[in-house]
């Protein structure tokens, strides 16, 4: 415990420092900005800023990255609750009663209770990372790489079957990742496998190039022509802001229930900002005393949710800092950014980079305050820049890419790959295939393939060596339990005619 | 759906085969798991097939456009530099919009030539010649 606060102090100490400090402020407002966006989303911007990263420290870099993801959730809900428009999917549920609120002229009221309740949720997230991380860091010293390819398999597995979609898709997609990770020299033989004699490949697939051909041109290719272009006269001064006293009262226990909802699926891997948002919601209809109200401008149905997705946003980052899983595909990002430079994901992490991990959890702190206080007077101008029309944001944010890509290593091939990708990823979209596992995929496969190869040597190829270990064992049966679950479901939902359509 | 699942099959046909032991010893496995999901898939997307209604129509233009600003970027950026590569590409992609005009595409365009000489020649000092010949 006092262990823990020593390190939070330390963190404080190396967050602080002018240039990372400078580094949070840009990440958090960039991630605001494109949080406001439509169609420009976290995972968008983190893979533009990539090749960014490769130029300044780990450190920095670390805490750019992750300002960007939160700071887009508050953004997120900004357009949410104003326009209606659900920029990202976990915000899809805020418009439901936020945008009500707007209607009724209360939209200030809504923006101001959901700051609130995020800069809470956040808090609480960080606090259990201050102090649970430090248990699980504990516990892996007894990961070998038996278990840790393990732990990996039970990631893949909750994130590709815990994603929106058929959980068949989901896991045909991480494997295509996979095996776009398995493209390029081979560590131990030296072999080259799937270049087919392009020595551009030797290296492997760009994480950068992968992520931007699939999220940001793939979408650029489904967008084009098809965004409806929306204003607003929503004007939010400050004193908007503040909710009247019977909303603040209706809103803390949906605030602290939706901080448990989103808390409870961070813990665990896999499962994607979206369903924990929705189930707070759904949570907070089924509880509440007048249910009826809901859709028309409850309160509790803007607080519970934005609670849930920022309480699961911080928690997220215990399995990634702890473990080396990262529980979401932006995770997974963040989990490349930091393997691309040199720091040894797993879980040594926090012991052997103290600096990254206590400084990234004592920024997370003083990035939600910045974000508390900026988007009070960031606001209007947001809503301003939401009138640039997508016919000139696609081009620009096009030209960043090619250019960003290029940089990594200066080379040109990497810009045909983002062209493939692209591509690739707009023809899966199509065909309702999720494009996020693929990057989970990507990330975890050489680890997998690393670890499953060192615990087969250690064991002289004996499979049974992961039921025999305790730890392995119960992931194994962790991931069979949630196989069993997809088919249950599956034959659940086969043996009701259409119960699907109550999803949307 | 089918053509998810037949996609998904074609894929997997050239993972599966193309493998060699030793280093191909996990691509092996995750082509086989993938021709078997991919089979997956394809059984059970036949269990119901249902809407067909909205068929998603793909824009050529706009497909064109911006792949060929990519492929354009790349190949101008080696033999004319970074900012006839910069103008053409975002002049193309700009084009794939139906609700952009030339005029307006190459506005666009110059501005973010001049914003890509500032920031990266002079701001972050890439190692991209402005102009480069052959």
């Amino acid at each position: 415990m006092e262990q823990a606060l020593a390190d939070l102090l330390y963190g404080f100490g190396v967050a602080l420092q002018p240039t990372n400090l400078m580094w949070v402020v840009i990440g958090v407002v960039l991630g605001n900005l494109i949080g406001v966006l439509p169609g420009l989303g976290a995972m968008t911007t983190i893979s533009m800023l990539l090749p960014l990263t490769y130029v300044i420290p780990a450190v920095p870099a670390i805490l750019m990255l992750a300002g960007i993801f939160y700071g887009s959730m508050y953004g997120g809900a900004i357009c949410a609750i104003l326009l209606n428009l659900p920029s990202h999917p976990p915000h899809a549920v805020t418009c439901i009663d936020g945008y009500p609120m707007t209607l009724n002229g209360r939209g200030g009221a809504a923006l101001g209770v959901t700051m609130m309740a995020s800069f809470f949720a956040a808090s609480v997230g960080i606090a259990l990372m201050v102090f649970v991380s430090p248990l699980l860091e504990a516990v892996a010293f007894k990961f070998g790489p038996t278990e840790i390819s393990a732990v990996m398999l039970l990631g893949l597995l909750a994130g590709s079957t815990m994603a929106r979609g058929s959980p068949l898709k989901g896991i045909a997609m991480t494997l295509f990742g996979l095996f776009l990770g398995s493209i390029g020299t081979d560590v131990s033989s030296g072999i080259q496998r799937y270049t087919f004699g392009l020595p551009d490949l030797a290296d492997g697939v760009d994480l950068a190039a992968l992520s931007l051909g699939l999220f940001g041109i793939a979408d650029f290719l489904l967008t084009v022509d098809r965004r409806e272009v929306s204003t607003t006269t929503t004007r939010i001064t400050m004193r908007q802001m503040m909710p009247t006293r019977a909303e603040l009262k209706r809103s803390i226990l949906p605030m602290l229930r939706g901080t448990g909802v989103g808390a409870i699926f961070g813990a665990m891997p896999g499962t994607g900002p979206t369903i924990t948002t929705f189930v707070a919601y759904a949570l907070e209809r089924k509880i509440s005393k007048s249910p009826d109200r809901f859709g028309k401008g409850a309160i509790e149905g803007v607080t519970a949710p934005e609670a849930a997705a920022h309480s699961k946003t911080q928690i997220d980052f215990i399995p990634t800092m702890s473990l080396g899983i990262p529980g979401d595909p932006v995770m997974a990002l963040l989990l490349g950014a930091l393997i691309i430079k040199g720091v040894n994901t797993g879980p040594q992490l926090i012991t052997e980079h103290p600096d990254v991990f206590w400084g990234l959890v004592a920024s997370f702190w003083i990035g939600n305050l910045l974000l508390m206080v900026l988007n009070v007077p960031l606001i209007g101008i947001w809503v301003r820049l939401l009138r640039i029309p997508y016919r000139f944001l696609f081009p620009s944010a096009l030209f960043f890419i090619a250019i960003g890509v290029y940089s990594t290593h200066n080379n040109v091939f990497d810009i045909l790959l983002v062209a493939v990708f692209g591509c690739v990823g707009a023809i899966f979209l199509l065909l309702e295939f999720p494009v996020a596992p693929v990057v989970l995929g990507f990330v975890l496969g050489p680890m997998i393939e690393e670890n499953f190869r060192r615990a087969m040597v250690l064991s002289r190829g004996d499979l049974m060596t992961y039921l025999e270990r305790p730890i392995s064992a119960t992931f194994i049966v962790l991931c069979l339990a949630l196989i069993l679950l997809q088919f249950y479901s599956y034959l659940r939902l086969s043996s009701s005619p259409r119960p699907a359509q109550a999803m949307h | 759906m089918m053509g998810a699942s037949i996609s998904a099959l074609a894929l997997t046909y050239r993972m599966g085969t193309a493998t060699r032991m030793g280093p191909g010893y996990m691509p092996f496995f995750y082509g086989m798991f993938m021709v078997l999901v991919g089979l997956a898939i394809g059984v059970f997307s036949r269990g119901h097939q249902e809407e067909g209604g909205e068929v998603t129509t793909v824009n050529w233009r706009g497909w064109l456009c911006i792949l060929g600003a990519l492929i354009a970027f790349a190949i101008i950026g080696v033999y004319g530099g970074l900012v006839p590569a910069t103008f053409i590409a975002v002049f193309v992609a700009a084009m794939g919009s139906a609700a952009n005009s030339a005029r307006t595409a190459a506005l666009l365009a110059t501005g973010l030539v001049v914003a890509a000489v500032v920031i990266f020649s002079y701001g972050l000092k890439l190692q991209f010649a402005l102009f480069a010949w052959g």
